[in-house]
């Protein structure tokens, strides 16, 4: 039995058996079929890599031509007229924007005056997108006033570092020169900015006036109005 | 002998196809795809800026010409102050008001010309226009003075009002001197 298990019914090869030519011949056999598909792998590879190659310059070619087309297509006068338009159309918006109109200045200032307050000059100095700013002179008969003005002007939110200065009394004699400003009272200066956004022209009429001067104005040289729309 | 070598010499032979044919030359075609493809994107893109341009132009070329007339004043390529100041003097005019005392200051053209030059392809600002500074006096009352300036603040030919000054007199009629500023968008070079 014990024999029986350590014995196998498969013929065990011995060395030697098999001739090493035919070993040899067989592994000779199987290189030669791999170096065989290898070269024609390689050839195959080749030839489509060649055809890829061409069929890539020839769409590249193809490419370039269309981008060419379409490059000639562009007139340069078409862009020029354009972009002359597209420019003077930002400056028109520009300019639109930032008009200013002095009449509500005058509107707020007439509003926001108190009666016993008489302003006697004005001076107006706006500075485009930057700041309006005013100056002015004026009289009044008491300092109470003046002081009620003062806080009258800076609950207006348009009129912004409101500085009074110069304040000064004047007696009766001055005001036979005639002059406004030197009348009796209290005399003052005045100087405040106004933000440029808030006094932009709307195409809105501020005062009476303008209403009656807007009928003559067109027949005026200049003659049409502009709005910001 | 000759049965041994050949094969090696297949291997080695496909291999050099591989090595130094192949694989470089499939590395070539790669980049001349991306670049095709770069030249189709860039096609497709031109056509349809170029779309984009025509459907510009036609827009641009509906304006009508009382519109192209109105943004020529609004902004001119160049200042006329002779025609302004014969404007002004007409809508002081028509207010029954003095117009004289005119100073004009022109602004440094070349230095607008700098300016648009580095401007070139992108938003206007206010430094490309050219500008041009008329002060004058007028003689007037104030409900005329302020008429005046309705008129002038609302007027096509667009003016800046700069500067207002007046002192009030004894009688009605007051003196004022103001600066307005007039605009010009001369073309891009």
């Amino acid at each position: 039995m014990a024999g029986f298990s350590r014995s196998s019914f498969i013929p065990k090869e011995t060395s030697g058996v098999v001739p090493n030519r035919v070993r040899r011949l067989r592994t000779f056999h199987v290189f030669n079929f791999i170096a065989s598909a290898m070269l024609i792998g390689a050839l195959a590879l080749a030839g489509g890599v060649l055809y890829l190659s061409k069929s890539a310059k020839s769409k590249l070619l193809e490419a370039q031509q269309s981008l060419n087309d379409q490059k000639n297509l562009f007139k340069q006068e078409n862009i020029d007229e354009v972009r002359s338009f597209a420019r003077r159309l930002q400056g028109a918006e520009l300019l639109i924007q930032n008009h200013i109109s002095p009449l509500w200045i005058f509107s707020e200032l007439e509003k926001e005056t108190m009666q016993k307050v008489q302003f006697s000059s004005i001076s107006i100095e706006h500075t485009p997108t930057f700041e309006v700013k005013l100056t002015l002179e004026g009289v009044t008969p008491e300092f109470k006033t003046l002081a009620l003005q003062e806080i009258q002007l800076s609950l207006n939110s348009i009129l912004k570092d409101i500085t009074f200065s110069q304040v000064a009394t004047n007696d009766g004699n001055a005001s036979k020169e005639g002059d406004a400003a030197s009348a009796s009272g209290v005399s003052f200066s005045l100087e405040g900015t106004f933000a440029p956004s808030r006094i932009l022209y709307d195409g809105s009429a501020h005062s009476s006036g303008l209403t009656a001067s807007n009928a003559l104005f067109e027949s005026a040289v200049l003659g049409e109005s502009i709005t910001s729309e | 002998m000759i049965r041994t070598i050949t094969p090696i010499f297949s291997i080695i032979i496909a291999l050099l196809i591989f090595f130094f044919y192949a694989k470089p030359e499939f590395a070539i075609i790669k980049s001349t795809q991306g670049e095709a493809e770069q030249y189709n994107d860039a096609a497709a893109t031109a056509a349809a800026l170029n779309t984009e341009l025509n459907a510009l132009v036609d827009k641009k070329r509906s304006f009508s010409p009382g519109d192209l007339a109105r943004l020529d004043a609004l902004v001119p390529t160049d200042i006329n102050e002779v025609k302004i100041l014969t404007d002004l003097n007409e809508i002081a005019r028509t207010h029954n008001m003095l117009f004289g005392n005119i100073d004009v200051k022109n602004s440094d053209t070349e230095a607008a010309a700098i300016g648009q030059t580095e401007a070139s392809g992108q938003k206007v600002v206010y430094t490309d226009f050219v500008t041009s500074d008329i002060t004058f006096s007028l003689i007037g009352t104030y409900e005329q003075f302020k008429a005046f300036l309705g008129d002038v603040e609302k007027s096509l030919v667009l003016l800046e009002v700069l500067n207002i000054e007046f002192t009030a007199g004894e009688g009605n009629l007051q003196q004022y001197t103001m600066t307005v500023r007039s605009f010009s968008l001369p073309p891009t070079q």
